[in-house]
């Protein structure tokens, strides 16, 4: 019994191992290359001057500021977390990644690292995006756990799709096609979110959109990380 | 076959009577006026645009647990004709909300729900196009229906809650009775549901024998 237990015990640790270790691979490549940071980074930023640049301080309305800070960081989310498994399959590494790691701890290490590449992308955005916008009374603790919920239900459904994206052709333009039909319930509710946190002085006391958005985290980690084992073994 | 044949005969004079009672049998509802003969078309081909989804999500399930490729072949015929009726369904309550609420287009919840449905299935046929390898695609797309049908619950729930109604749904079903709709039209209204959920069947069948045969030719064990 207590032999089961400890066996238990070492396969938990073994599994969390394995899962670092995809972890960071990604982060040393990253950081050698700076490859995804650097692009999706520059298109945020770039598209983040186009939206200042074009409205100047002229937009007051939370709604419309909301709206414009989910459209740049959904299509920087588009660019930059469709890289997971393309990469690998370019590189030729996707089957090496097959021999040495399960299904299920490539798809929790490589969804992680998409999550981390998100905040990394959403810590520096949002701060400028609140300068330029000039967005006052804005509530940091709901804000946040918006924009962290949000990422990961956002990163969960983006890992799936790009490893299905990464085995067909065409795979920049499909990649959006695919993924914006399923995030349509987070992107809509982050938006509405968002807008309650710039805008309401206490947002804390209805909190429904964040239950939300936890579920359907919950649901899409948990849905593609059993899809992901059929898109992933050939 | 000539079981099919009265089967065939049977469907024709069913719609028939349809028709018949959308327009002569069955009184207008009190407030649309005319325009609300609609429901007997409009209604059905919405339904069978969500059952073909769901048809399609059972089929690919299937598919993933057996990998017989015939099942990738139904998923892809009820996915098509689902599409298509996604599309009359478009058009159909576009032309009413015209007429109804002065707009074709304005963004009802029921606007919303069905555009995303309609963008999934054409997601859906955007992957199976572009995936080359015939058991890459098959495998690719029956997960990214399962995918799909799975997160499609939080849309049906977060749709009403960002946008106001004014579909006649969410107005004549005040509290789970139909308070509008008098026996005669409920009558035509259920015939026409199960007419055109009988047709879509018929055609369903027809398609994916075809596709079967096509499939066969290209040396598919289906």
């Amino acid at each position: 019994m207590i032999q089961k237990r400890k066996t238990g015990a070492t396969n938990t640790l073994n599994y969390a191992i394995k899962i670092l270790a995809v972890i960071k691979k990604d982060v040393q490549a990253e950081y050698r290359a700076r490859y995804a940071v650097n692009s999706v980074l520059l298109f945020c930023v770039t598209s983040l001057a186009v939206v200042s640049f074009s409205l100047g301080g002229t937009v007051k309305d939370p709604g419309i500021q909301a709206s414009l800070l989910w459209v740049i960081l959904f299509f920087s989310a588009m660019m930059g977390l469709s890289r997971a498994f393309i990469k690998e399959q370019d590189r030729g590494t996707m089957n090496t990644l097959r021999l040495v790691c399960e299904p299920g701890q490539v798809f929790i290490g490589k969804m992680m690292m998409n999550f981390i590449l998100l905040v990394v992308v959403m810590l520096i955005v949002t701060p400028l995006f609140i300068v330029l916008m000039n967005i006052q009374n804005i509530h940091v603790g709901y804000f946040a756990s918006v924009m962290v919920l949000s990422a990961a239900g956002l990163s969960a459904v983006c890992t799936l799709l790009s490893a299905v994206v990464a085995q067909a052709r065409a795979r920049g333009t499909l990649f959006p096609v695919l993924a914006f039909p399923v995030l349509i319930p987070v992107f809509m509710v982050a938006v509405k979110a968002t807008e309650k946190a710039i805008s309401e002085p206490s947002p804390w006391a209805n909190s429904q959109m964040l239950v939300f958005l936890g579920c359907y985290a919950v649901v899409s980690v948990i849905g593609g990380s059993y899809l992901f084992e059929y898109v992933f073994t050939e | 076959m000539k079981l099919a044949y009265i089967g065939l005969l049977i469907s024709f004079l069913w719609m028939a009577g349809v028709l018949a009672g959308a327009f002569y049998f069955s009184p207008s509802a009190e407030i649309l006026g005319e325009t609300s003969r609609i429901i007997y078309f409009h209604v059905p081909v919405a339904w069978i645009c969500v059952l073909a989804f769901c048809m399609s999500f059972w089929f690919s399930i299937s598919y993933l647990r057996t990998r017989r490729a015939e099942l990738d072949v139904n998923a892809e015929v009820t996915a098509r004709l689902g599409l298509w009726f996604c599309i009359l369904a478009t058009i159909t309550g576009a032309v009413f909300a015209k007429s109804a609420w002065g707009m074709y287009w304005n963004w009802d919840p029921r606007e919303v729900s069905i555009t995303v449905i309609l963008l999934v299935y054409m997601a859906y046929f955007g992957l199976r196009s572009s995936v080359p390898d015939p058991e890459r695609r098959m495998k690719l797309s029956a997960v990214y229906s399962i995918m799909a049908f799975v997160l499609m619950p939080f849309l049906i729930f977060v749709v009403p809650w960002i946008y106001s109604s004014l579909h006649p749904d969410t107005i004549i079903n005040v509290q789970g009775e139909n308070k509008l709709l008098d026996g005669r039209m409920r009558m035509v209204f259920f015939f026409s549901l199960a007419g055109f959920t009988f047709v879509y069947l018929w055609m369903y069948r027809i398609s994916a024998r075809i596709e079967k045969l096509v499939r066969r030719k290209e040396g598919w064990n289906v």
